[in-house]
């Protein structure tokens, strides 16, 4: 069965793009392999191998019919051909459209954030994600959908969504995620964001919270465009910010936290002249005086060919992090070096790369913490591509322990 | 005498060295410095990490891939909605770095990239 599956995949593969009558198909097949060795006694020893092959198969047509299907083959410990990913997409195209579709392991939630997106991606197991959407709008440039889905252990996913991405003032989106487990189970999360454009500046907000929890609430904002200089030397944003939770509020992605109390800003220098940029970030915790912190940053690229970097972040006015690198990059030759300091620890570290062609880089990165063991690690990675296939051998070393890794991975046309 | 000299000398290669280099023309969208690299990608929220967060996991090198433009440079233009997207410059198929001229910053996973605001 493997092999037939395997047969039909590469007879895919061969195929090739068309279009006729408005219609457009496409097959993007990609291939990736990879191989991971340790030493054992002197010896390699493999530890893992997987080739997976896939082809997404795509035909279109505009505004009407979005049609996606990815076979797939992959062999690791086991060989297996499977159906990884599909998706029917109908539209109704016009003033208003509207549309609906079916899907597997596609239309995965997310909801972006301030920084930190307000659902994250990894929060549904996507490979288990089958479903069908709904969706419509063209009204004042609305835009709604409805979707629903079936998880991994027998959880429900039901996502709506209405969103005016921009309304002559500002714009805004509702979202609501409910998941409901095999018993009584449910979880539901509501999320609304509205920006609006005022003339000196841009408020962002983000309210979130479950309705049917008093204390699960939560409330993001930040205040944009505050341009304290612009010039053709320099532009100098001041971006204040504000998150508060309630103390029940649980999320995933970590935008909030339970009980949080936070103010702060964000002051962020940029030359419009040079390639110079810099930050400094500052917030109270006026609750629990926990979570103040504090970060500083400055970033710039030299006339010599050299980027330096440098950012030192402060936790709580105790735990200190921060990293000083200076790297020289030419066409041919990089060369390097880097300071790390990690709470208790600190790492230097350097680094070397030579590209004795277009298509071919070599690097070397040594590193060692200056304390009592030295901890040394280093890694030597050779990359070389051909077209739109690259292949790439690592060997990394962490004290005695030495690994190999090998990968082939590439667009197949 | 000779004192001065040395330091005149150093002082000079020390302004050479840390003298922000001019900022090069460049259209809009994505640019990054990076010369020897192969190829560098830029990937993001919007493209879904070039694939690796879809299902397989795998990172499409063809995804978000960026243009060499001389001198180091790559470039990529690309139009997105209102809205905030990390993302991030792939150098190499394995090396996820922020963007150097973005003083926003955020965390994929445990990386370290860079925030864009569309407004």
């Amino acid at each position: 069965m493997d092999l037939v599956g395997l047969s039909l995949l590469l007879a895919l593969i061969a195929a090739e793009p068309d279009s006729a009558e408005g219609w457009s198909f496409d097959a993007v097949p990609l291939l990736s392999a990879e191989a991971g060795l340790t030493m054992v006694g002197g010896s390699p020893h493999l530890d893992s191998s997987s080739v997976d092959l896939e082809c997404s198969l795509l035909a279109s047509m505009p505004k009407t019919v979005d049609f996606l299907a990815v076979p797939a083959f992959r062999r690791d410990s086991a060989s297996s051909a499977f159906l990884r990913r599909a998706r029917l997409d109908l539209s109704w195209p016009g003033t208003p459209w509207m549309g609906g579709g079916v899907f597997l392991a596609d239309h995965q939630p997310f909801s972006w954030g301030m920084s930190v997106p307000v659902v994250d991606w990894y929060r549904t197991e996507v490979d288990s994600l089958v479903g069908a959407r709904l969706a419509a709008g063209g009204l004042l440039g609305f835009k709604a959908s409805y979707l629903v889905a079936s998880e991994a252990e027998e959880d429900s996913l039901r996502v709506t969504n209405v969103r005016a991405p921009w309304l002559g003032f500002g714009s805004f989106a509702l979202e609501s995620y409910r998941t409901e487990g095999p018993g009584d189970a449910s979880d539901r999360l509501d999320v609304l964001k509205a920006w609006t454009d005022l003339p000196v500046a841009s408020p962002h907000l983000i309210v979130v919270g479950d309705p049917d929890r008093g204390s699960s609430w939560g409330v993001i904002g930040e205040i944009r465009s505050l341009r304290l200089r612009r010039n053709h030397r320099v532009s100098v944003e001041l971006v204040p910010l504000i998150a508060m939770a309630g103390d029940s509020l649980s999320l995933e992605s970590g935008a909030l936290r339970p009980g949080q109390r936070q103010a702060g800003g964000k002051l962020m220098v940029r030359s419009t002249e040079r390639l110079l940029s810099g930050w400094l970030y500052g917030s109270r915790e006026w609750r629990t005086d926990k979570a103040d912190s504090f970060s500083v940053g400055l970033s710039t690229i030299t006339e010599a060919s050299m980027l330096l970097e440098g950012s030192l972040d402060l936790a709580e006015w105790e735990d200190c992090s921060g990293k000083i690198s200076a790297i020289f990059q030419r066409r041919m030759q990089q060369a390097g070096g880097w300071v790390e300091i990690m709470e208790d620890d600190w790492r230097v570290g350097g680094r070397a790369g030579y590209s004795p062609r277009r298509d071919v880089h070599a690097r070397l990165e040594l590193s060692g913490s200056p304390s009592d063991d030295l901890d040394p690690r280093g890694r030597l990675t050779v990359i070389a591509s051909v077209r739109s296939i690259y292949g790439m051998m690592e060997v990394g070393w962490d004290g005695d322990d030495v690994r190999l890794r090998i990968g082939l991975k590439g667009v197949l046309r | 005498m000779r004192r001065l000299t040395f330091f005149a000398l150093l002082l000079m290669l020390g302004c050479t060295m840390l003298t922000p280099a001019e900022r090069p023309p460049s259209p809009e969208g994505f640019s990054f410095w990076c010369p020897g690299a192969c190829k560098v990608q830029v990937i993001g929220d919007w493209n879904h990490w070039g694939g690796l967060v879809d299902a397989g996991g795998t990172v499409n090198p063809e995804v978000g891939r960026m243009e060499p433009v001389g001198d180091g440079n790559w470039i990529l233009q690309v139009e997105l909605p209102r809205g905030r997207y990390r993302y991030g410059f792939l150098v190499d198929g394995v090396e996820l770095v922020a963007d150097p001229m973005n003083p926003e910053r955020a965390r994929f996973g445990d990386w370290v990239v860079s925030l864009l605001v569309v407004e």
